[in-house]
């Protein structure tokens, strides 16, 4: 039987960080179930959920990839997803509708905190958020996908952030996924093809 | 500075596009409603459109919502009434009418089309009435739209029935002179309409439907001119063909956004999904009037020499957009030079640059027919008649579906401005050059033969 740890690891982007890291999970007989990887200002991370063996301590694993990976100077968090309580995702099993949100404009303090308040009090849910400031304009541009649940006024909630974040200058955008589909890829579309 | 991502800079192409679905039709059969008690029939009728259409409305709110494109207009149509309602006299039709009025406020639908006759070869008894009943019938209903098919390029064109449609159409603006006229605004006279055009003015169910059918139109001028722009800025000096490619990108653009909301709707709602139209018809709202294309290509003022050929220019770009876009779309696209519901046409006819004679011209390339123009109230039968016999057989020359739909002004002269409260419009009366100079032409009657 195999055991699921969910994994962070930090560590300087420098080539081979990705090697060593797979080369321990190797040595400990991990498996990876889902990844995902970003680079920012030179720094490397990752977070993943990866199988292990059931008899494995956690704690060896942890001390093996950060001994592997040493030379990046690696930090390293485990978690066993069994001993946490109250995700959302989990606990409510409704579809849910995808979005993509934008936001761009002028670089001004609290907009995010604003969003991510109006965002939680219809129960929406920020599965990926993307962002970066301009440095020759000035200017940031955000991108997140939201998960929304079924009965939300996705046209009222464009217009309310429009109208909130119009006075600083930003420019919102707020598109279904499936319309991004649409209009990205010119395949059949409406004939209920999944869209992830 | 590195970024980690392709996904990140996917999103960055992601512009807030203005895209809208403009009209939701519903069609709905109603052939099996015929039946010989008047009073059955109009129960009949009514309880099958409150059936079927009923949760339209919160549909497509519902539908709009979730996928954050705003629907505009919620249309039904029905199978024409001239063959569900035989054997009725005339005052019988203007209830049917009422009935369909009543039966589409009841589900909330801003218009029902199928109050239609077809006459293109000759006449049954049921649609000689229906046209007699349209003066009464249009007076009386709100929400109804009418039609009367009378020529295509296979049977050539009915001469009686468009004297016929022609004295329909004067007598309903009489009959609403209280209101300018009106009444005359929702009757079209159609030509090559044989399978029942969806999209057309006063559209019914056509043959070769199902039961229940959803088909939707796009507003596409919007997105067009935002394309537009966004080019001419990065390249001011485009060549044609180029501005060609960004009409036909954001009409699939427009298309593809039509398609996934029209079948959401219609999986919801239990139909089958019918057709796209992507017609450049303006709206309310500024700018969103083909006539504000034409500037961006070049053409300084609509009615200038080149607008004909920027129009067929729009027109194929659409074409091919939409064809690419959707199997369901392309067949019906036209440009509608709708003056009184497109402030930029009306401002244009207000101040002189654009002639009826232009609009005439217009309507021979790209522009199918001509749409809510308004008429002095001294317009005798045979010059109106006239009027719509051209635009049909152009229709019937080029082979392409036309819709004719004119308001005469009761008791008003070229250049007065009229308004319209209902189509929260207003346009100045045109001049017609010539009128009085057809009598005989159309008192002869008859028929204009097929074209070989």
């Amino acid at each position: 039987m195999a055991k699921r740890y969910i994994m962070t690891v930090l560590a300087a982007n420098r080539t081979g960080i990705l090697a060593a890291l797979a080369n321990a999970l190797d040595e400990l007989g991990g498996n990876i179930r889902d990844v995902s990887q970003a680079v920012i200002h030179k720094f490397f991370a990752v977070i993943m959920a990866a199988d292990f063996p059931e008899d494995q301590d956690p704690e060896v694993i942890v001390d093996h990839i950060r001994a592997v990976c040493r030379p990046f100077g690696a930090e390293v968090t485990l978690r066993d997803p069994s001993e946490e309580m109250g995700f959302d995702g989990e606990t409510e099993p409704t579809p849910k509708e995808r979005y993509v949100l934008t936001l761009s404009g002028p670089d001004r303090p609290g907009v995010l905190r604003f969003l991510a308040h109006r965002l939680a009090l219809d129960g929406i849910d920020l599965v990926d958020l993307q962002g970066r400031q301009q440095e020759s304009t000035q200017t940031f541009l955000a991108a997140m996908e939201l998960s929304v649940p079924p009965g939300t006024d996705a046209l009222h909630l464009c217009e309310e952030l429009r109208q909130e974040f119009q006075s600083d200058g930003i420019t919102v955008t707020m598109q279904h996924r499936r319309i991004i589909a649409a209009l990205a890829h010119p395949e059949p579309v409406g004939f209920n093809t999944a869209v992830p | 500075m590195v970024h980690s991502t392709g996904f990140f800079s996917a999103l960055q192409q992601i512009r807030q596009l203005p895209l809208d679905v403009r009209t939701v039709t519903l069609g709905i059969n109603i052939a099996d409603c015929t039946d010989r008690s008047f009073h059955k029939l109009c129960d009949g009728i009514y309880q099958r459109i409150v059936d079927k259409a009923g949760r339209m409305n919160a549909v497509c709110s519902e539908v709009a919502s979730m996928t954050g494109v705003p629907v505009l207009q919620r249309r039904l149509c029905v199978t024409p009434i001239d063959r569900v309602a035989q054997g009725f006299n005339a005052s019988d039709f203007v209830n049917i009418a009422k009935t369909l009025d009543g039966a589409a406020a009841n589900v909330h639908a801003d218009r029902i089309g199928g109050f239609a006759a077809d006459v293109q070869h000759g006449m049954t008894q049921s649609a000689r009435q229906l046209i007699a009943s349209l003066p009464e019938a249009l007076v009386q209903t709100e929400r109804v739209r009418a039609a009367v098919h009378v020529g295509s390029t296979e049977n050539g064109v009915n001469m009686e029935a468009v004297s016929l449609a022609a004295d329909a159409l004067l007598k309903s603006a009489v009959a609403s002179s209280h209101r300018n006229g009106d009444a005359a605004a929702k009757l079209a006279i159609l030509a090559n309409d044989s399978t029942g055009h969806p999209h057309l003015t006063g559209a019914c169910l056509g043959d070769g439907w199902g039961d229940l059918v959803v088909h939707v139109g796009v507003g596409a001028t919007a997105i067009i001119r935002h394309a537009l722009e966004e080019r001419l800025l990065e390249n001011p000096n485009s060549k044609l063909d180029e501005l060609a490619s960004v009409i036909q990108t954001a009409v699939f653009q427009a298309t593809r956004t039509a398609e996934l909301v029209g079948r959401e709707i219609a999986e919801k709602l239990g139909a089958e999904f019918g057709s796209i139209d992507v017609t450049l018809a303006p709206t309310h709202r500024p700018g969103d009037s083909v006539v504000d294309l034409l500037p961006l290509l070049g053409i300084e003022r609509v009615g200038a020499p080149g607008t004909a050929t920027a129009l067929t220019l729009i027109l194929s770009a659409i074409r091919a957009g939409s064809a690419f876009a959707s199997c369901s779309a392309g067949a019906y696209s036209r440009i509608m030079l709708s003056v009184l519901e497109d402030t930029s046409l009306a401002a244009a006819t207000q101040s002189g640059t654009l002639t009826f004679d232009q609009l005439c011209m217009a309507a021979n390339a790209g522009a199918s027919g001509l749409d809510l123009i308004c008429l002095p109230g001294d317009t005798e039968l045979s010059t109106l008649a006239s009027i719509i016999a051209d635009q049909v057989s152009f229709a019937v020359l080029n082979r392409r579906p036309a819709a004719v739909r004119l308001i005469i002004v009761p008791g008003k002269q070229a250049g007065d401005l009229v308004s319209y409260s209902g189509m929260k419009g207003s346009a100045v009366i045109l001049p017609v050059r010539g009128a009085g100079l057809s009598e005989r032409f159309i008192q002869r009657g008859g028929r204009l033969p097929p074209i070989r």
